[in-house]
């Protein structure tokens, strides 16, 4: 989900880092597992978000930490989890994720993109092989192709495509959930879809303002630069969304789960914020070293 | 999901059963702040589950409460504080505007939305980018709701009305987080609470002792 679930490693305890990684790693087999051995190398760090969340609806006996030797750490025994349930789900969920987002991406080069998914059919062959992926990639196709409708007739609202794709993340954050639970995942999908189609949006504006190619803001704000109020606006915004995430995380059951809470809530108070500081205005530059030089000391 | 199985209320609360009457009241502060109506609007799913929280919420705590039978209701009657932001009802005068706001506050925001909108481009004042901002945010299209109340505030600087929408989409916004560094108890997060400063004057008494004695006084006898 192009890196912006992910926490503030410097305000994890260091449990709780080990345990974010060893989910990593976790996810990471499960792809090997379930949707080929060379899958892996798309694996990122914004699964583990997805994973942790999912990992809330397995029962405690799942969840259980080996260590191990794999291909990235030949020499070293990593710490990391079982596959179980959780890691299984997301990393379908990720494959069909990164098939979409990958033919996206190279929709106009033909050779690569007849490279491109001859690596990727297979992949995404496997992920879906359960009826409930096969929905989850239906789902997602369609809330793609509706994005792009959008997109070519540059909608001037960013939250009309974000909202699409905010039903694209809930579909894959409450999937083979149902009652509360699908009810809870959805919300929270759903408002980190459109928090992070607008953040995304929004820092690829001048970008995508010298090239001409389609930005809901440069279509709301008439391609003129941003001004220091124009980007608090659309922080401000995008915080109003942070609150509907919270929203949805306070009504997670983390029972005693104190670790996965925690790191969960480090991702959606501190990363997603962290993710949006380019909106801050110049002048604040100061505050950001001064808390660095803190740091240092 | 919880509805109909009585749980512990000290498992709900989430402390333990010798936690002291302080602990207790700031465990049910931290989660009523948590599920308090005012961060699940109208529009939002979760509502009715977040209610069920705070009532399975209020229930432990009185269940404390009245085990330990001290002051019962401290901390309750809260509730049902909630604010609506199309409240105010100012305006130019014109009677279409009037109209619009009528439908606004009595959420009929469909009709209002085709009011606004049959309204030509060309003359849409500051107060049409108000109302549509209202429109906006009752379907939770954030982003566009604040570019509108933009072009509005930037159209009559001078508008209070505008001016408070905006500060209160504001102060909303910077209150984000605020629960998570703001509680001591809970099991949130890690920040530096009172008692973390009750060491440092432990620790700074120490200090001014080591010194005292270097200069051959002494400000601890005992060490």
């Amino acid at each position: 989900m192009f890196g912006y679930v992910k926490p503030n490693h410097a305000e994890l305890l260091v449990k709780e880092y080990e345990f974010y990684k060893a989910v990593y790693c976790g996810v990471c087999r499960s792809l090997k597992k379930c949707t080929g051995t060379f899958s892996n190398v798309l694996h990122s760090y914004d699964s583990v978000f997805l994973a942790l969340v999912r990992m809330l609806y397995i029962p405690d006996s799942q969840i259980g930490r080996e260590k191990r030797r794999c291909i990235a750490h030949p020499i070293k025994r990593k710490n990391m989890l079982k596959r179980n349930d959780a890691t299984d789900y997301t990393a379908k969920a990720f494959a069909i994720l990164t098939y979409y987002k990958i033919k996206d991406d190279i929709s106009d080069e033909k050779l690569l993109k007849k490279m491109a998914t001859g690596i990727l059919n297979p992949i995404f062959a496997s992920a879906k092989n359960k009826a409930s992926m096969k929905e989850l990639a239906d789902t997602c196709r369609e809330k793609l192709n509706a994005i792009t409708e959008l997109e070519k007739k540059k909608t001037a609202s960013v939250d009309e495509p974000a909202k699409l794709f905010g039903e694209l993340l809930g579909a894959v954050f409450s999937g083979e959930l149902s009652g509360d639970d699908k009810l809870i995942t959805y919300t929270l999908g759903f408002h980190l879809g459109k928090f992070i189609y607008a953040a995304d949006a929004a820092e690829d504006y001048d970008k995508d303002r010298r090239r001409g190619s389609y930005n809901p803001y440069v279509e709301m704000y008439g391609g003129a630069e941003l001004s220091d109020e124009n980007k608090s606006t659309i922080k401000c915004a995008l915080l109003l969304e942070c609150k509907k995430i919270e929203s949805a995380v306070n009504l997670l059951p983390f029972g005693r789960r104190a670790i996965i809470e925690n790191i969960i809530n480090n991702i959606i108070y501190l990363g997603l914020p962290k993710r949006i500081e380019f909106l801050d205005a110049k002048g604040s530059e100061d505050s950001a070293a001064e808390e660095e030089g803190k740091v240092s000391k | 999901m919880s509805k109909h199985t009585h749980k512990d209320p000290f498992e709900v609360l989430g402390i333990q059963r010798g936690a002291t009457d302080e602990e207790v009241k700031n465990a049910y502060r931290a989660l009523a702040r948590k599920y308090h109506p005012d961060n699940y609007d109208d529009g939002n799913p979760l509502k009715e589950l977040a209610n069920e929280k705070m009532q399975e919420i209020n229930t432990a705590y009185d269940e404390i409460q009245e085990m330990r039978s001290s002051n019962k209701d401290a901390y309750r009657g809260n509730n049902t504080y909630y604010q609506n932001y199309s409240g105010s009802n100012s305006g130019s005068g014109d009677p279409i505007y009037a109209e619009i706001r009528t439908d606004i506050n009595k959420h009929r925001f469909a009709d209002a939305e085709r009011k606004l909108l049959d309204i030509p481009f060309a003359s849409r004042p500051a107060e049409w980018h108000y109302l549509m901002c209202l429109v906006l945010m009752s379907r939770n299209n954030v982003g566009d709701a604040m570019r509108e109340l933009e072009v509005a505030c930037n159209m009559e600087p001078a508008n209070a009305e505008y001016q408070r929408a905006k500060e209160m989409f504001n102060t909303n916004a910077r209150g984000y987080g605020s629960t998570y560094y703001g509680s001591a108890s809970g099991g949130s997060y890690r920040r530096r609470t009172s008692s973390d400063e009750a060491c440092d004057c432990c620790a700074n008494l120490i200090c001014l002792d080591c010194l005292c004695e270097c200069m051959g006084g002494d400000l601890i006898a005992c060490c």
